[in-house]
C-alpha cells in the first residue's frame, strides 16, 4: 500500500513539475517574447487586403467593350532585401520585358522602395512572382486595356496609373465607372491556408456605361478620316456621325489617332476632342442657320430671287464671291447651292442684326451643346451690343464667330430633324440602366426645315459646290464650308490656313443619318470643303447608310 | 473565572453525544430548501411593483424563470446523472466538428477567392479578344477571304410591305398541295415548285442575274438560280434587302421557271415564309462589319 502511496505520489510530482515547465514557457513566450511573437503573428497571419474595386467597362451600342479593366499588379522591389542584384536583374528583365541594365539600375537603387513595373497583366506577375525573388512584391490593381487600340480614343480618353480617368469619358464619368475598393482581413494559418476571412468594407464594383457609338461605323470613320489625312496632311481632322432624330451619336473620329494603351506615345494634345474642344469659323456651313432665320421669319423663299453681283460693301469692308462673276439673279437656293457669300450676307440683311443675333443663339450657338463629353467648347459668338457696322458683313457667312463641330452638327440636325433642336448624346446606358434621350425643342418650323433640306440638296446637285458626292440611290443634302483661319501673326485672315468643311445629311427627305466632317489646315491638294471633306463625307455616309440598313430615299 | 470541570463537561456533553449516536448521517440542523453549491445566496427578493415599462417587468420575469429553471429538481438530477458526462462529451464533439467545419469552410472561401480572380482575368481577357475579334476590319478581311464583297450601297434595295397582298399570296401558298420534293424530281412547273420558289422570287425577281440563293433540303447547298416564281413566292412582309426592285419585286412573273431554277426549285420545296430572307447575286453578301 505504501508503494502504491509512493508511486502515486511520484507521478503527482511529475505531473506537477510538468506543470511548472509549462507555465514558466508560457510565461517566457508570453511576457517575455510577448510582443515580438504578436507582431511575427500578425505579420504571417493576419492581413489586411485592398480588394480593388473592377472599373466598369465601357461599350458600344452593340455591348462590344471598348474599355475594360483586368487585374493586374504593381511590381515594386526593396533593393536593401535584395542580395544579389545582377542576378536578380537577370532573372526579372525578360518577364519584365525590360533591359537588363534598366532593372539592375531599379535594383541598386539606395532605397527601400521602386518600382520595377506599373500595371503588369496578373498572369505575367504572377510568373515573376513564383521567382520568389527576395524583396519584390506585388500590389493587385486593376489595369485598363482597350480592346481596339485608338479607336474612339479621344471619346474614351485614358486611365492614369492609380486608376483615375485622366481624359474623355474615363475622367467625365471617373466617378460611375470607378466604383469603390474594399477592405478584406484575412487570417492564415502557419501553412498559409485562410483561416478565417472577413470584408470590412465592401468592394463596390464600378458601373458599366453603354455608349450609342457604333464600333463599326466608328472605325470606318476613322478609317476615312485617315485617308483624307494622308492626302491633304492636314494639321488635324474631326467627323461626327449622329442620328439627327434622336441626337445619338454613333461616331466621333479624330485624327491624329492615339493609341490609349500607350498614351505616353502621343504627342501633345492629341487626345484632345476635337469634336468638341475645337473653336473654329464655321464659314459657309453657317449660311444654312443665316437662311433658316430668314425662311422661318417668312421673308424668304427658297424661290426668292436676289441680284448678285460679285462683291458687297458692307461699312468699311468689301465682301467677294469665291468666283468673279458677272452680276447674275440667283435664288435662295441657288445661293445656297453656290454658297454665295454676297447672296448670305444680303440675307442676313433682310433679317437685320438682332433677328440674325437671335437665329444664332437660337440655333445654341455661343453655349455648350450639353453632349456629355468631357471639354466641350461653348464657342464664341458676338454680343448684339458689340455688332459693329460690318459685323452684318461677315457674321451671316460664317465668319466673326467660333463654333465647334458638334455645335454645327446639332445644328444641321435641328434642320433634319424637322425644326426640333435636340442636345446631343453619346451615353446610352449607365449600368445597365438605359438613360432618357434628351428633350428637345423647336426653334424652327417643319416646313421651313424641309424647305431648308430641299435647298440643301442643291449642294450635292449639279452646279453645287459638292456636286461631285454622290450615293446611289439616296437623295444626300449639305453644305460646304471653306474658312479661312485668323493667322496669329497679322490678326489678318490667313490666305494659307483654311478650314475645309462638309455637314449633310440622308435622306434627304427624311434625314436619319448626319454626318459633320471638318478638317483643320489641309496643306496639299485642296483646301475646300467640297474636295477635301464632301468626299468623306461620301464615304462615310456610304457606309453607315447600307450598315445600318436606311433605306434609300 | 473558569467554570468547574464538570460544568464544562456537562456544556460538551450533548454534542459528543450527538456524534456518536448518528455518526455516519449527515447533520441537518433544520429543515429547509437545499443547499446549492457556491456562495451564500439571499433569498430572492421580490422586486417592489413599479410603474415602469413593460420591459423592467419582462426583464424581471425573464430573470426570475432563469432561476425558477436552475433550481429544478428535474435540472438538478440531469447534471448528478451519468446523461449529463453523454451531454457534456456531446457538446464538446459538437464544437470541434463546428470549429473543423468552420476552418474548411474558410479555407473554401479563400480557395473561392482566389478562383473568382481567376476567372475575373479570364473574363477581361476573353472579353479582350471578344472585341479584337469583332472588329469591322477583320471581319471584312476575313469574309473577303472566304469570296464575299460588301453590297454597294446603290446596290441595295427594299421592298414594299402590301399586307393584304402579300398575306394573301402566303395563304395562297400554303394552300397548294405541297408534293414531297425530296427526291428531286419534280420540277419547277409543279404544284411543288410554288412554294419552292418563293425564295427566289420574294427576292430576285426579273433579272436572272439577280437571282437570289436559298439553302437546299438536300445539304445546304446555295442554289444561284432559283428563280421559280410564282405569286405564292411573295412572302407576308417583303421587307429584306434583295437583288431587284421593288417595283419588279412586287409584280412577280410565274413564267420565270427556267431549266436551271428546276433542280433547285425541287430541292427547296419549304413552306411558304420561311425563305423571306434572301440575299442578291449568288448569295455573297455579306453583312457588313458583323
Amino acid at each position: 500500500m505504501a508503494v502504491v502511496q509512493r508511486r502515486i505520489g511520484a507521478i503527482f510530482g511529475l505531473f506537477f513539475i510538468l506543470l511548472i515547465l509549462a507555465a514558466g514557457r508560457t510565461a517566457y513566450l508570453g511576457v517575455v517574447r510577448g510582443s515580438t511573437l504578436r507582431r511575427a503573428a500578425s505579420n504571417q497571419q493576419l492581413t489586411n487586403e485592398t480588394v480593388t474595386a473592377l472599373r466598369g467597362a465601357i461599350t458600344d451600342r452593340n455591348g462590344i467593350d471598348l474599355a475594360v479593366s483586368e487585374p493586374a499588379r504593381d511590381l515594386a522591389a526593396d533593393p536593401y532585401l535584395i542580395t544579389d542584384a545582377l542576378g536578380s536583374a537577370q532573372r526579372l528583365a525578360p518577364l519584365l520585358g525590360q533591359s537588363q541594365a534598366s532593372v539592375l539600375r531599379k535594383l541598386s537603387e539606395h532605397s527601400g522602395f521602386v518600382y520595377l513595373a506599373r500595371g503588369v497583366p496578373a498572369s505575367r506577375a504572377a510568373e515573376i512572382l513564383a521567382l520568389k525573388v527576395p524583396g519584390v512584391t506585388g500590389t493587385p490593381v486593376m489595369r485598363r486595356v482597350y480592346p481596339r487600340g485608338p479607336l474612339a480614343a479621344q471619346v474614351l480618353g485614358v486611365v492614369g496609373t492609380e486608376g483615375r480617368g485622366l481624359a474623355g469619358l474615363e475622367y467625365a464619368r471617373d466617378a460611375t465607372l470607378r466604383g469603390r475598393s474594399g477592405q478584406r482581413r484575412v487570417v492564415s494559418d502557419a501553412i498559409g491556408q485562410p483561416v478565417s476571412i472577413t470584408e470590412t468594407h465592401a468592394v463596390v464594383p464600378g458601373s458599366s456605361l453603354s455608349l450609342t457609338l457604333d464600333a463599326n461605323i466608328q472605325q470606318r470613320t476613322e478609317d476615312v478620316l485617315g485617308a483624307v489625312a494622308k492626302v491633304y496632311s492636314p494639321k488635324d481632322a474631326t467627323a461626327i456621325v449622329m442620328d439627327p432624330r434622336s441626337g445619338a451619336i454613333l461616331a466621333v473620329a479624330n485624327w491624329p489617332q492615339v493609341n490609349p494603351n500607350d498614351p505616353g506615345a502621343s504627342p501633345a494634345g492629341a487626345l484632345e476632342d476635337r469634336a468638341v474642344g475645337f473653336d473654329y469659323e464655321p464659314g459657309s456651313t453657317f449660311k444654312a442657320v443665316t437662311v433658316s432665320g430668314a425662311l422661318q421669319q417668312g421673308l424668304i423663299t427658297p424661290e426668292t430671287p436676289f441680284n448678285i453681283p460679285d462683291q458687297i460693301q458692307v461699312a468699311d469692308r468689301t465682301i467677294h464671291d469665291d468666283t468673279e462673276h458677272p452680276e447674275e439673279t440667283l435664288t435662295t437656293s441657288e445661293i445656297l447651292a453656290r454658297s454665295s457669300n454676297v447672296g448670305a450676307i444680303k440675307i442676313g440683311g433682310l433679317e437685320g442684326a438682332s433677328a440674325f443675333n437671335g437665329w444664332v443663339h437660337r440655333f445654341g450657338f455661343g453655349a455648350p451643346t450639353g453632349v456629355d463629353l468631357s471639354g466641350e467648347e461653348r464657342g464664341v459668338t458676338l454680343p448684339l451690343a458689340h455688332y459693329s457696322g460690318s459685323s452684318m458683313g461677315n457674321l451671316p457667312i460664317g465668319q466673326g464667330e467660333l463654333v465647334t463641330p458638334m455645335q454645327m452638327a446639332t445644328a444641321y440636325s435641328a434642320i433634319a430633324n424637322g425644326g426640333i433642336l435636340r442636345p446631343p448624346h453619346v451615353i446610352g446606358a449607365i449600368g445597365g440602366r438605359a438613360q432618357p434621350e434628351p428633350q428637345g425643342h423647336r426653334i424652327i418650323s417643319s416646313a421651313a426645315a424641309a424647305a431648308l433640306r430641299h435647298m440643301l440638296e442643291g449642294v450635292l446637285a449639279p452646279g453645287g459646290t459638292a456636286s461631285e458626292v454622290s450615293i446611289p440611290g439616296y437623295q444626300l443634302a449639305g453644305k460646304t464650308g471653306t474658312a479661312s483661319k485668323i493667322d496669329p501673326a497679322t490678326g489678318e485672315y490667313s490666305k494659307s490656313a483654311y478650314v475645309a468643311s462638309f455637314i449633310g445629311f440622308a435622306p434627304a427627305s427624311d434625314p436619319k443619318l448626319l454626318c459633320a466632317v471638318v478638317v483643320d489646315e489641309p496643306q496639299a491638294g485642296s483646301i475646300f470643303g467640297g474636295t477635301v471633306a464632301a468626299p468623306a463625307f461620301g464615304q462615310i455616309m456610304s457606309f453607315a447608310l447600307s450598315y445600318l440598313g436606311i433605306a434609300p430615299g | 473565572m473558569t467554570p468547574p470541570a464538570a460544568a464544562a463537561q456537562a456544556v460538551r456533553a450533548p454534542a459528543l453525544r450527538a456524534r456518536t449516536v448518528v455518526p455516519g448521517r449527515p447533520f441537518r440542523s433544520a429543515p429547509g430548501p437545499r443547499r446549492v453549491s457556491g456562495p451564500a445566496r439571499r433569498e430572492p427578493v421580490t422586486a417592489p411593483r413599479r410603474d415602469a415599462g413593460a420591459r423592467d417587468g419582462l426583464v424581471v420575469g425573464l430573470l426570475a424563470g432563469v432561476q425558477r429553471v436552475s433550481r429544478h429538481r428535474l435540472l438538478d438530477r440531469l447534471i448528478r446523472g451519468r446523461t449529463w458526462i453523454a451531454l457534456v462529451a456531446f457538446a464538446l464533439i459538437g464544437i470541434v466538428t463546428l470549429q473543423l467545419g468552420l476552418l474548411k469552410l474558410n479555407a473554401g472561401i479563400g480557395r473561392s477567392l482566389e478562383r473568382s480572380a481567376l476567372l475575373q482575368r479570364e473574363n477581361a481577357t476573353l472579353s479582350i479578344e471578344n472585341s479584337e475579334l469583332a472588329a469591322g476590319n477583320r471581319v471584312e478581311a476575313t469574309a473577303a477571304h472566304l469570296g464575299m464583297q460588301l453590297v454597294a450601297p446603290g446596290d441595295l434595295r427594299f421592298l414594299t410591305a402590301r399586307p393584304r397582298a402579300d398575306a394573301a399570296q402566303a395563304a395562297a401558298a400554303l394552300a397548294a398541295p405541297v408534293h414531297s420534293s425530296t427526291t428531286g424530281t419534280e420540277t419547277g412547273s409543279s404544284p411543288a415548285s410554288a412554294p419552292a420558289g418563293e425564295s427566289g422570287a420574294s427576292s430576285s425577281g426579273a433579272s436572272s442575274g439577280e437571282a437570289a440563293s436559298t439553302e437546299s433540303s438536300t445539304g445546304g447547298e446555295r442554289s444561284p438560280s432559283s428563280e421559280a416564281s410564282t405569286p405564292a413566292a411573295q412572302p407576308p412582309n417583303s421587307s429584306t434587302t434583295s437583288g431587284a426592285s421593288s417595283s419588279v419585286a412586287s409584280a412577280p412573273s410565274s413564267s420565270e421557271s427556267t431549266p436551271a431554277a428546276s433542280p433547285s426549285a425541287a430541292a427547296v420545296a419549304t413552306p411558304a415564309g420561311q425563305a423571306s430572307e434572301a440575299t442578291p447575286a449568288g448569295g455573297t453578301q455579306a453583312a457588313p462589319g458583323g
